[in-house]
Formats: structure tokens, C-alpha cells, sequence
């Protein structure tokens, strides 16, 4: 008998998937005044209908790390450089970020301020703004540069849905997902997606350049 | 003490009939109330706990798709959001002149409603104060026989499954409630349309890193399941391939959906109580 004609996707799932262990650092004491100290996330807010591709199109409430309100259309006008990974996770994530680090560091100085980083956190329970501005905080994430996104359940899920993220959560507490780097052009639409961790930036980094041409 | 709770509430709130509670909170479809339970998932050996819930005793028709469609124009063809649905959504009655929307026969009114995005189900059910079910909880119900609440390892029902899922397509689908009520008295999991689930963007098919992803291996190897719990659920593993297969605007014309919520404590206990 055939099997569903499926076999082809789910290899291509499987060979990016990678199952994040996370070992939970402790958490330091609370430190309330951090939010205060800190510049406003990177975003130039844009008024207006997102084009009929853009992820932007999500509704719902979302946070950044300073616990501000940040709707995705917000975050119009710059490429973004998406992923969705949890600040408990000891393997994956990291290697994302740093992953992500790597474009930032290989992007020429004048473009900088045309170019944002967004982590949008599966696990919004842990991930309060404030674990996530401690986060920032300790990989030494540019706060002008980075938006750390807090949001409910149900919007994660459409997140992960529209940027093809896989996520699960494990009955250890632990999260399941797919790692992938997305870049999205100034309008939010998906201009090219980066699949599995330590990959080479170069075509990434292209796809940047010609955005921003 | 369950019962003392049932008593308590019985004087506080007028206690509906069944009948009659269905009337007042369900706006479309009716709903089957599905106790909580727990299940061994065909593709896996943990047994999943699902709690009390309610889920529409068929698909979403197309005659209540429109009128939703009619109240909310973005979702019709012309406003959706191509990001939430894909150039196919609602087509097959477009290119045939006859638009989903406007001129639907009588017949096709009763008909599943599909070329349907997740997104688009969500929205739907998301307007009449529901929700699309969680993969174990449409699971949980499908494994009921027409007798039986749990036919796992049944073969004869294995069979008849197999059977519905073989059938050849005609090229019009069935109107709902025409191919197989279960146990619950919930109709057409089997044999009529595939159908969204909530979570379907959460299987994960990973076959590395860990003991108990055996668990996905034998979701694409249905051929070589040795880990399988029952090897004869064969059309589960398609189901699952299936799910895992999706990206949540695609829309397919055997893709439909069906709507679920969580049954309230109180509600759930009271109406048990009065049947």
C-alpha cells in the first residue's frame, strides 16, 4: 500500500529539527528598575495596512522586553531577522542567537540602523518581559537593535503556523521546535528563511544587502 | 461529593434540559459532550489525559460557512489576507461560477465545507465562541466505535475505517452526517473530510535526538512501525502524516474542520448529572 505522499516534507522537517534540552539557569533575584534604565527597543513605528503577505497581518497583544505593548505592524519599515526559541533552553536557542549574532556582526556599520532582530519566545509563561530583558541583557543584545517579543499561546501558535516553526511542548516543560532563522523585508513579508542551527550566514546575508539596496 | 456539588448548583442556577442548553449556547452546529478520558495515541505509548470537552457532532457545513462569510468579508474570497489563506480557498465553487457565497444549491448547503485554511477555521470557529479541537482530543473521539467509546484494537472497526478512508471520491462530497455516527454521537470523523485541528503545527517530526522520538520515526515509516502501539491503526499514521504534512494556509478539497471547546466544571458536572 502508498503511503501519503508526504515522505519528502517530513524528512526535509526532520533534518532541521533539533530538540532544544534546556537545563533552567537559575533565576537571579527580581530587579524591578531594569525596564527603566533601558532605551526603547529597536521599532519605528508605521501606520497602515500590512500588504497582504506580511506576517504583520497578526493581530493580538504582544510585549517586548521593556513590557511595552508592540503590535507586529510596529515592526514594518526595517528587515527583521526572526527566530522563536525559549531563554530556558540550554542548546538550540543559543546557537540561534548566536547564529543570529553572526549576521549582525557581518552587517556593514551604515546598515545597522535599517536592520532589527526579533526573538519571539514559545514559552510566554517563563518568558515574562522581564526574563527577557535579563536575557538581553546577559548575551549582550544591542537594545537598539533587538525586540524580544512576549505573547500568548494562541499567537505563537500563528506565529510558528505562518513562519512554518514547529513547536511542542514537552511534558518536561521543556519545548520542542524547529530552528529557523526568518527574514522578513521592511513590509514583514518573508524574504528568506535560514533552516537549522550554525548554518552559513552568506545567503542570508545577501538577501539582506538586496533588501536594503 | 460530586453530588452535593450537582445539588448546590441545582439550587442556585435553574437547570436547563439538555435539550434546552443546547439551544441557548449553541449558535450553529450541536455539540456532543465528550467526558474526560485517557488514551494511548496511536503513535506513541504515553497515555494522554483530555479533559471534558465538546465538539460539534459534524463538519462545518457549507451553508454555515457562508454565513459567516457574510458577516465577516474578511473572509471572503475577495478580502482574505493571502498570508491566512492560500489562491485556492473557497475556489472549486468560484471557478464554476457558483461562489460559495452567493449561490450555493440547497443540497450543497449540507455539504462540509472545505478549501478551508487553519486560519480560516480558527476565525470561523473563533466567531461562534469556539475553538478547533486539539489533535488528542479529535483523536480521543474518533477511536470510538458506533458501540464503543474505545475500539482501539478492534479489528473489525480497524477495518471499516480502512474501508471509509479507501472508498473511491466522487467528484461531489457527501452532505455530513451521512457516513458513520460514533458512540458519542458525533458524525464523519472517518470516511468524509480530513479535518484541521488546533495544534496541527505542533507534530513534530524529529526522528533524532531522543529515546521517544521513536514516537515520530513511525509517523512517516507506517510501512516499518515496529514501535507502533497497534500496527493494524494504519490510517492513524496517515492521519498524522497528514497533519505534519500541512502549512496552516494551505486549503485542500478534502480539507474541512469541525469546531470544540472546553466544557465548563460546574456545567459539564450539572448537565452529566441530569441525563
Amino acid at each position: 500500500m502508498r503511503r501519503p505522499a508526504v515522505r519528502s516534507a517530513t524528512f526535509a522537517v526532520q533534518s532541521f529539527l533539533v530538540l532544544s534540552l534546556g537545563m533552567a539557569a537559575p533565576i537571579s533575584a527580581q530587579n524591578g528598575h531594569a525596564a527603566h534604565s533601558h532605551d526603547t527597543p529597536a521599532g519605528t513605528p508605521r501606520v497602515g495596512t500590512p500588504s497582504d503577505l506580511s506576517v504583520y497581518n497578526l493581530e493580538g497583544e504582544w510585549l517586548d522586553q521593556t513590557g511595552k505593548a508592540m503590535p507586529l505592524v510596529h515592526l514594518t519599515g526595517r528587515v527583521r531577522i526572526v527566530s522563536m526559541v525559549y531563554t530556558n533552553c540550554a542548546f538550540a536557542c543559543p546557537m540561534l542567537v548566536a547564529d543570529m549574532k553572526r549576521i549582525e556582526a557581518s552587517l556593514p556599520k551604515k546598515s545597522r540602523s535599517e536592520v532589527g532582530f526579533v526573538l519571539i519566545s514559545v514559552d510566554p509563561e517563563r518568558d515574562t518581559p522581564e526574563r527577557l530583558l535579563r536575557f538581553a541583557d546577559s548575551s549582550r543584545l544591542d537594545a537598539t537593535a533587538w525586540t524580544l517579543l512576549n505573547g500568548a499561546d494562541g499567537q505563537i501558535l500563528e506565529m510558528g503556523a505562518l513562519l512554518g516553526v514547529k513547536v511542542r511542548k514537552m511534558p518536561d516543560g521543556e519545548f520542542a521546535h524547529s530552528n529557523v532563522i526568518t527574514i522578513l523585508d521592511q513590509a514583514g513579508e518573508i524574504a528568506h528563511q535560514q533552516v537549522g542551527v550554525s548554518q552559513d550566514p552568506g545567503e542570508s546575508l545577501e538577501v539582506i544587502r538586496a533588501l536594503l539596496r | 461529593m460530586i453530588v452535593l456539588r450537582f445539588l448546590l448548583i441545582g439550587l442556585l442556577i435553574p437547570l436547563p434540559s439538555a435539550g434546552q442548553a443546547e439551544g441557548t449556547r449553541s449558535v450553529s452546529t450541536p455539540m456532543a459532550e465528550i467526558p474526560a478520558g485517557h488514551f494511548v495515541a496511536p503513535y506513541g505509548s504515553d497515555t494522554l489525559e483530555v479533559a471534558a470537552f465538546e465538539i460539534d457532532r459534524r463538519p462545518v457545513t457549507v451553508g454555515e460557512y457562508r454565513g459567516f462569510v457574510a458577516r465577516d468579508p474578511r473572509w471572503s474570497t475577495e478580502g482574505v489576507k493571502r498570508i491566512f489563506a492560500d489562491e485556492n480557498y473557497l475556489s472549486r465553487r468560484a471557478s464554476t461560477g457558483d461562489p460559495l457565497l452567493a449561490r450555493a444549491q440547497p443540497d450543497e448547503l449540507l455539504r462540509p465545507v472545505t478549501e478551508v485554511s487553519w486560519f480560516a477555521a480558527r476565525a470561523f470557529c473563533e466567531a461562534h465562541g469556539k475553538r478547533l479541537p486539539t489533535v488528542n482530543e479529535w483523536e480521543f473521539v474518533a477511536q470510538a466505535s458506533r458501540e464503543r467509546a474505545n475500539a482501539h484494537g478492534d479489528s473489525g472497526f480497524n477495518r471499516e475505517i480502512l474501508r471509509l478512508y479507501t472508498l473511491p471520491r466522487s467528484p461531489e462530497l457527501p452532505s455530513v452526517g451521512s457516513i458513520f455516527e460514533n458512540y458519542y454521537g458525533v458524525w464523519d470523523l472517518h470516511g468524509l473530510v480530513w479535518e484541521w485541528v488546533e495544534d496541527f503545527n505542533s507534530i513534530l517530526l524529529s526522528g533524532a535526538s531522543r529515546v521517544d522520538s521513536g514516537l515520530d520515526r513511525q509517523l512517516f515509516c507506517a510501512a516499518g512501525s515496529q514501535g507502533a502501539t497497534d500496527v493494524e491503526d494504519y490510517v492513524a499514521f496517515m492521519r498524522y502524516s497528514q497533519r505534519a504534512s500541512l502549512t496552516a494556509s494551505r486549503t485542500g478539497r478534502n480539507l474541512g474542520f469541525r469546531c470544540a471547546r472546553s466544557s465548563l466544571p460546574s456545567g459539564s458536572l450539572a448537565r452529566a448529572e441530569a441525563k
